[in-house]
């Protein structure tokens, strides 16, 4: 009897198992879905810097990928199709539940759970910058200004002799 | 019992291939509780620790990597002022835009952006997240466009490889993030924002005492500079030239700066030079005597 209801328990413990690895583990998506993370990008017609702009994408934008190609993903967004390159997007998850200590299971970027106000944040630096009124932050506003040009960057890359 | 034990175990084990550490923990605490072994209070505990252990893991996002960066550039630009030579800033990103294309990570949250400090002290730094800082003095020793792209490489590469970032210690990191966790979204405006601002100031104490102070690691700056040979080498540029900019500082005798936060610049030299010797030196071409020209065209050596 008691060898009986070992075996049953056993039975039991397997089928739960079963049960709980097939909630847990669903089918995989057919596509992978990436998110951007760069404050804001372009997607490109080729897989290279100097490609023409198909359209622009901004952080946490999520883009449907449709191939790969050495750093260039293709990708879908709204409809468009065109190339990203990979240090642009993320593909990681993290368990948001695990971050906040609540909720049900949900899969988001840190990059989500960061805009969502944990973390350090453009909260946390106004705060800081209140803090420290002496730190030159219209300094580094100047800095970030400071961009060259795509026909400019071009053209300097071909009169140099270097590889675009 | 024995089976018992066992079998939770074995339910345990399973959890683990499926779910988070703090997750299996609380299963774990809570078949304890149901059974006795535990009481409620000792379960609290221990899945409290279970969760700021595993929030401790998250690594910091790039868009906290951006705010670091900012909050150390402003520091530094609180100290030094920006040189006011539209020419010569547009001149330094055009090169860094070139190698940071180049690099293993061309993109960053807020990208790369080069501006030069209006001192003579001979540095640079690189502010994590792609901020890049390089002095006037700096850029008076350079002798042509691809020691400039050396220097900018090496600069480069400690931020793809987040070296400052890497100077916040990761017990600081495990309270940024309990302090980020505990609290509700209303809460976040009053006490939880304040520690988080003190913590924030303190991590970027920790990255502008490394840049400043104590300076990188050996180890950090032989990967920068190898990375330095790989991006300019990629870009088009000459890697020769990040030797001949370092066989230069080493003969000047400068001391302070760079010298003091990029320390062993004979040690370096070695290996560039043993590096470049193994992949073979590049010819100085048309291409780069052209890039010379108009270096020494903006006189930033003057």
């Amino acid at each position: 009897m008691g060898t009986n209801l070992t075996g049953w328990r056993r039975l039991l413990i397997k089928a739960g198992l079963l049960v709980l690895l097939l909630a847990l583990f669903p089918a995989p998506a057919s596509a992978q879905t990436l998110r951007v993370i760069k404050d804001q990008d372009c997607l490109r017609d080729q897989a290279q810097f100097f490609g023409q702009p198909v359209a622009l994408v901004k952080q946490g934008d999520q883009l449907k990928q449709l191939g790969i190609k050495g750093d260039w993903y293709q990708v879908e967004f709204q409809g468009k199709q065109g190339w990203i390159h990979r240090s642009a997007v993320s593909t990681r998850k993290v368990s948001l539940s695990a971050l906040q200590g609540t909720g049900t299971a949900q899969a988001a970027t840190a990059d989500e759970v960061a805009l969502a106000g944990k973390g350090f944040t453009p909260e946390v630096e106004a705060g800081y910058r209140q803090k420290y009124p002496n730190m030159n932050y219209a300094a580094v506003d100047r800095v970030e200004s400071f961009q060259v040009p795509e026909a400019e960057l071009r053209k300097f890359i071909t009169e140099g002799g270097l590889q675009p | 019992m024995t089976r018992q034990l066992a079998s939770l175990t074995v339910i345990l084990l399973a959890l683990g291939l499926t779910m988070s550490c703090a997750e299996v923990v609380k299963v774990g605490t809570s078949i304890g509780e149901a059974s006795g072994y535990l009481s409620s209070t000792e379960k609290a505990s221990i899945d409290k620790v279970a969760d700021k252990t595993e929030r401790a893991a998250r690594p910091i996002t790039d868009s906290e990597e951006y705010y670091i960066g900012r909050a150390v550039a402003a520091r530094f630009l609180g100290q030094y002022r920006l040189l006011d030579d539209p020419k010569a800033t547009l001149y330094i990103n055009e090169i860094g835009q070139t190698v940071a294309r180049a690099s293993d990570r061309p993109r960053t949250h807020g990208g790369y952006h080069f501006a030069i400090l209006d001192t003579d002290d001979i540095n640079a730094f690189a502010c994590p997240g792609g901020i890049v800082l390089v002095t006037r003095g700096m850029l008076k020793m350079a002798r042509s466009e691809d020691e400039v792209a050396g220097i900018l490489a090496h600069e480069v590469g400690h931020v793809n490889h987040q070296d400052g970032i890497a100077s916040i210690s990761q017990a600081r990191w495990g309270e940024v993030l309990a302090a980020a966790g505990t609290g509700t979204a209303q809460s976040f405006a009053g006490v939880e924002l304040g520690s988080l601002v003190s913590l924030f100031e303190d991590a970027i104490n920790d990255v502008f005492k490394t840049l400043v102070v104590n300076g990188y690691s050996r180890v950090q700056e032989s990967k920068a500079d190898q990375a330095a040979l790989r991006y300019t080498r990629r870009a088009g540029y000459n890697p020769q030239a990040l030797a001949d900019f370092l066989a230069r500082l080493e003969e000047s005798g400068v001391s302070g700066g760079f010298r003091t936060t990029h320390p062993g610049t004979a040690e370096r030299l070695q290996e560039v030079k043993a590096t470049l010797a193994g992949s073979g030196l590049m010819p100085v071409t048309a291409a780069q005597k052209q890039r010379t020209a108009r270096f020494q065209a903006l006189n930033l050596s003057g």
